[in-house]
């Protein structure tokens, strides 16, 4: 469930701070909006809303496959 | 208030008013929005953004806008990610349509070098920790240590204080040259299969952050990924582990 997190914790980190940035005068400014409320909490917060959209189907399928594997290995899981 | 502003999730290269549409944030009609080359997937709204106190609600929406984004890639091939929450509003002469039409117009020539970045690529974030306690239980047991300890033996007080002094600063340094060199060792495998790789500073932090060596965002295609992360457990040992996740749009990618 831990990894699952740092999946989130991934997401929320770029669709924040990352992608393409149009000038201020075009657009609704988010300046007094709390969005920075947006933290750790969120990573502690369940995935199972990730799930429930379907995220990430792609890359789950093949990490089941190989758990056993990875756990042997005493690594981190994937998301 | 009536939904005369305009959401916009990305950027496709699209040509025409594709039939493409998708159900977006708050069950919103996404639809795409053409000027030349370029169409914006969109969806009308109000003139103000989208925000609750209710953190699942906000992780919710990100969730949907990065969904919109990934259906963009399946479409289209590709996808220019837009910052979470732009809402392009209408101007005192001009409507949000106008607007976004004018900034795709004038944005053409950046959106094609970016397009020719990112099309047909997704993003992954790599993150590699280290475990410090097994860094240093490994540096004790080398040679130069085993002959600081062994010089420690028969010293009276003052000496064995300084030796120890010694010993811990040589451990540190073992510790720390094995951490720089490891990092770029990480950072070269992933590069030798990745189109693009960033190393972040991550704004929002993980528990184990403190013992992060490296965090990475790599733009990749098709299975390549799958190749860098074998090249990652084949080093990995018990000193280092590591977490990946994505795949995402390209969000860290979208300069020129």
């Amino acid at each position: 469930m831990k990894s699952n997190n740092a999946g989130v914790v991934e997401l929320i980190d770029r669709a924040l701070n990352k992608g393409v940035i149009l000038n201020a005068d075009l657009v609704v400014t988010v300046a007094d909006v709390p969005l920075l409320a947006v933290n750790l909490k969120l990573a502690l917060a369940s995935v199972e809303t990730m799930l429930k959209y379907g995220m990430m189907e792609d890359w789950l399928k093949p990490l089941s496959l190989n758990e056993k594997k990875i756990k042997q290995k005493g690594q981190v899981c994937l998301i | 208030m009536s939904d005369d502003a305009l959401y916009v999730y990305g950027v496709v290269k699209s040509e025409s008013d594709s039939e493409w549409k998708e159900t977006g944030i708050e069950g919103k009609n996404v639809y795409v929005f053409n000027e030349k080359k370029f169409s914006a997937l969109v969806h009308d709204c109000k003139e103000e953004p989208y925000n609750s106190k209710d953190l699942e609600k906000i992780k919710e929406l990100i969730i949907i806008h990065n969904r919109i984004l990934d259906r963009g890639i399946e479409g289209f091939g590709g996808v220019i990610p837009l910052h979470f929450n732009t809402v392009i509003k209408k101007g005192e002469n001009s409507s949000a349509q106008d607007n976004l039409k004018k900034w795709l117009s004038e944005e053409q020539e950046r959106l094609e070098k970016i397009w020719n970045k990112v099309k047909g690529k997704r993003e992954y974030g790599v993150r590699i920790y280290y475990k410090r306690d097994r860094l240093v239980q490994e540096a004790s047991e080398s040679e130069e240590i085993k002959e600081i300890k062994k010089n420690q033996q028969g010293k009276g007080r003052g000496m064995s204080y300084l030796l120890k002094g010694k010993e811990k600063d040589k451990t540190k340094e073992i510790v720390q040259n094995k951490i720089n060199r490891l990092k770029q060792d990480f950072y070269d495998d992933a590069k030798k299969f990745a189109d693009d790789i960033k190393t972040q500073r991550s704004l929002i932090g993980l528990e184990e952050e403190k013992e992060l060596l490296l965090n990475l965002s790599i733009l990749t295609h098709g299975q390549q990924i799958s190749k860098i992360k074998e090249e990652l457990e084949k080093r990995m040992g018990q000193n280092f582990s590591f977490q990946m996740a994505g795949p995402f749009a390209p969000y860290s990618f979208v300069e020129e």
